[in-house]
């Protein structure tokens, strides 16, 4: 699917940024694969060492290597739909709104919007030696509407994204205001 | 109590219908809210590199037990009471 689908872009829509979290915080998802894959390896090793006789009946080499065949497969899609939530976490900044993506979980989706007019004030942060080190952050946009507060979370170079936003909700303040006097 | 072997399958087969569920559930997801890119490609052509791997070893360490064979559970217990108090 489009993304102009996905957020249902409007004709005179034109999207200015699309942002994930920065790829280094996908980081400790992979950390973790491999140590559970070290798990799985440091079991079968402890196990062929301290009972031997387990590896020579073959029901119970049938259950250990169907096991150890359903563990490795757990752990694969554990990382797959680690990934799955970060590549589908996004935000949408158009030249008319911002657009938050939350990809919570595989069954947990939250897609929220707010127009550029209504953001009262955005602040960026960038906490911590990995987050100074790779440039990112996170965006917090405060709006008059009725969810107060977005999130754009660990997004690269977000001082830069503040500074945008900032311009942008300028801008379409401006085209709004214009719009109001030229109605009068 | 005995049972044939390749009944212990029965469970793995369950699960390998809930795990292909999930695959279905994160493929969907991929291709209906996200536009096609290299990373998404990428990551599930290694995902399903490492399926065929694992399973391929599967297969190669199953093939050798004969799944006909009768198990058999507590066939060597004997239930004695206490009496060497």
């Amino acid at each position: 699917m489009l993304y102009k689908q996905v957020i249902k872009q409007k004709s005179y829509e034109k999207i200015v940024h699309l942002l994930r979290r920065h790829p280094i915080t996908f980081v400790p998802k992979i950390m973790l694969f491999f140590i559970l894959t070290g798990v799985g390896y440091e079991v079968f090793f402890l196990l062929n060492s301290l009972f031997p006789q387990l590896f020579l009946e073959n029901i119970t080499l049938a259950v250990l290597i169907l096991l150890g065949t359903a563990y490795a497969l757990s752990i694969v899609l554990f990382l797959y739909t680690a990934f799955v939530n970060y590549f589908l976490d996004m935000w949408f900044v158009t030249n008319d709104r911002v657009v938050d993506v939350l990809q919570a979980g595989l069954f947990h989706r939250t897609i929220s919007e707010t127009d550029l007019y209504r953001i009262q004030d955005v602040t960026s942060s960038s906490i911590g030696i990995f987050a100074t080190i790779f440039n990112y952050g996170n965006v917090y946009i405060q709006t008059a509407a009725s969810q107060e507060r977005f999130t754009f979370y660990n997004v690269h170079n977000p001082h830069k994204i503040r500074e945008e936003l900032v311009h942008l909700a300028e801008e379409d303040r401006k085209y709004h205001t214009s719009q109001a006097t030229q109605m009068e | 109590m005995s049972f044939p072997l390749f009944l212990v399958l029965i469970p793995f087969a369950l699960f390998f219908i809930i795990y292909f569920l999930f695959i279905i559930m994160d493929l969907f997801h991929l291709v209906h809210f996200a536009e096609v890119h290299f990373a998404a490609f990428f990551t599930t052509f290694l995902f399903f590199a490492g399926i065929t791997y694992i399973l391929f070893w599967s297969w190669t360490l199953l093939l050798p037990i004969d799944w006909q064979e009768t198990v058999s559970l507590l066939q060597n217990t004997n239930f004695t009471s206490p009496n060497s108090f």
